[in-house]
Order: structure tokens, then sequence, then C-alpha cells
């Protein structure tokens, strides 16, 4: 699990890009999402305890970071338990153009899915949310940020 | 330019634009890079410094057309920190050497790509580009501000005070 966004398990947050096995032990191979995240460290320490606890005494976690991350890796059933513990989705990641001014999509409330909803804030409690606010039911409510 | 204090919110903002326009360009660049791992650090970084883009360049505009006290902070912070743009794209011999290996981008190429970002920018914030006048240099030869001192003094702190110390 995040331990930020504890209702997403490191496969659904698609940052597990192979899992290699040999006679010296089984190695996963992650990806990071943000740099810098704090939860990274965390994550990697989790994979091996619990291989260690499924009984694989050899266990390593291996960083790569190509290719570079995306939240399009996200799969939709792992969209809606996002947005029912009350985090906004991200949209897909596109190509922006080099300065995009404003973005274009509106990002829908995780409490009312009403499409009224305005940024308060490009950073939240997390490098990789953004704080919004719902016009409609007057919750503040945070977005996992597409990149 | 990134070793000067906070100053005020429009002088942070304002240099937080220009540098990140600067660094998505130089990421950009990089993911070209003959080196993998520099390759693959780049397209991630990348991603992340569009962000910082957009959200700087938001807030120059907000606070360039918006009170006549913000257009007058984002100007006077404009026309500050307008000197130290200038090393950002000089280059030198251990930077050409990088780049004839495909490893490094030569940072002069970066110019023309973040001054039209930056002037479509300072446009759109209704204020004045400055003009090219006089420009420090001497970051990559080790010649600094004095605030690189007070910097480098409080990222120490800790090891200095509990020499070992682990957490």
């Amino acid at each position: 699990m995040d331990p930020e966004v504890p209702v997403l398990s490191v496969i659904e947050l698609g940052i597990i890009r192979d899992v290699e096995i040999d006679a010296g032990g089984v190695t996963v191979v992650v990806t990071p999402t943000y740099s810098g995240c704090p939860a990274m460290k965390v994550i990697e320490d989790d994979i091996v305890s619990a291989l260690h606890a499924g009984g694989i005494a050899e266990a390593r976690v291996r960083t790569v970071f190509t290719p570079a991350w995306t939240t399009d890796w996200i799969p939709e059933s792992a969209r809606k338990k996002l947005i029912a513990y009350g985090i906004a989705a991200p949209g897909h990641s596109g190509v922006h153009s080099p300065v995009q001014l404003r973005r274009r999509e509106a990002v829908l409330c995780p409490f009312c899915g009403s499409a009224n909803t305005s940024l308060r804030s490009e950073f939240g409690s997390t490098a990789c949310k953004a704080l919004h606010y719902c016009n409609a039911c007057t919750q503040p409510f945070e977005e996992f940020k597409s990149i | 330019m990134v070793e000067l204090p906070k100053g005020d919110f429009g002088y942070t903002i304002v240099r937080q634009f220009l540098f990140s326009t600067y660094a998505m360009h130089q990421w950009e660049a990089l993911t070209l890079s003959t080196d993998t791992d520099l390759s693959g650090i780049a397209a991630k970084a990348l991603k992340e410094s569009r962000y910082h883009v957009r959200h700087s360049a938001e807030w120059v505009v907000r606070l360039g057309d918006g009170t006549d006290d913000s257009h007058g902070r984002a100007q006077d912070a404009l026309d500050d920190l307008w000197r130290y743009t200038g090393e950002l794209f000089m280059t030198d011999d251990i930077e050409q050497a990088l780049v004839q290996e495909q490893l490094a981008v030569d940072s002069s190429s970066l110019f023309a790509p973040w001054k039209r970002d930056v002037t479509d920018v300072i446009a759109r914030a209704t204020l004045r580009l400055p003009a090219d006048a006089y420009m420090q240099r001497g970051g990559r030869i080790g010649r600094h501000t004095e605030h690189l001192g007070v910097m480098l003094a409080e990222m120490q702190v800790l090891p200095r005070t509990h020499p070992g110390a682990k957490w």
C-alpha cells in the first residue's frame, strides 16, 4: 500500500515494473512516482518485509527510471477507489504545450461529482496532490495530479 | 540566481518561473543523452518541471496583471533578477567535452526556447521585458554570492552539531 494513499496497492499505482526470480532470490523492479517522494523508501521497505513474511529470505528492490512513471498506469478500478477515499483521480497526462496556463479539463469533486470546482493550490498535502474547492457542496478536496 | 534570498512573494515567483522554464528545456534536451540513467531521470524530471512552470507562470500573470502593488513588485523582481539569467546559457570547455560525447546539453542552445517562453508569459502578465545589459557570471568557476555561505552553514548545521547523527 502507498502510505500516503492507503487505498492503492503498489500494483495499482503501476510502479512494479518487473519481478526477477533466480537462484539468488527475488528482485522487485520498481519505478519511482515523484522524484523526492518520501513514501518511496517506506514502500521499498514494505515490499522487502512482505517478501520476508512470505518466506523469501533473499528479497531486494531495484529502481529503474525508464520508462518514466505516469498516472495513466493507474487502472480505472483503482481510480474509483481513490474517489471513494475522497481524492479526485488524475486526468490523462497527454502532451502539454511548453507553457500551459490554466488546465482545460474540469476536476470533478470526489464527494458530490460536481464539475463546478476551483483550484486553490497547485500543491496539496503531498507533492503529488493539488488542492481544490467544490463550489457545489462547499467541500475542499485533493486531486491526485496527472503526470 | 538560485542562491539569492527569497525576497517577497513576487521575487520568489518570478525567480521560480525564470529558473523552472530553463530547467524544463534543459531536462527536455537531456532526454536525448546517450547516458541512459541521465536520460531516464530527465524524462521523469521533465514532467515535474512542466508542472513547476505552469504553477509559476500562472502566478507571474496573476501578479503582473493584478494590482498596482503586485505589478510593481513583479516588475522590480524581474528587473533585479534579469542580470542573473545570462549565466544560465554560458558554456565552458568541460560542458563542451560532454556535449561532444552527447552526454550533456550545450547550455547556449537553451536560450532561444527559454526566451520565447519567457517573453510570451511576461507579455501576458503585462510586464516589461528588461533589456539585456550587464550579466553576472562566474558561478561555474566558483564565484558565488555571499548568500551561498549562509545557505551552506544552514545545511551543515545538523551534522556539525551532532556528528554521525542518523535518523
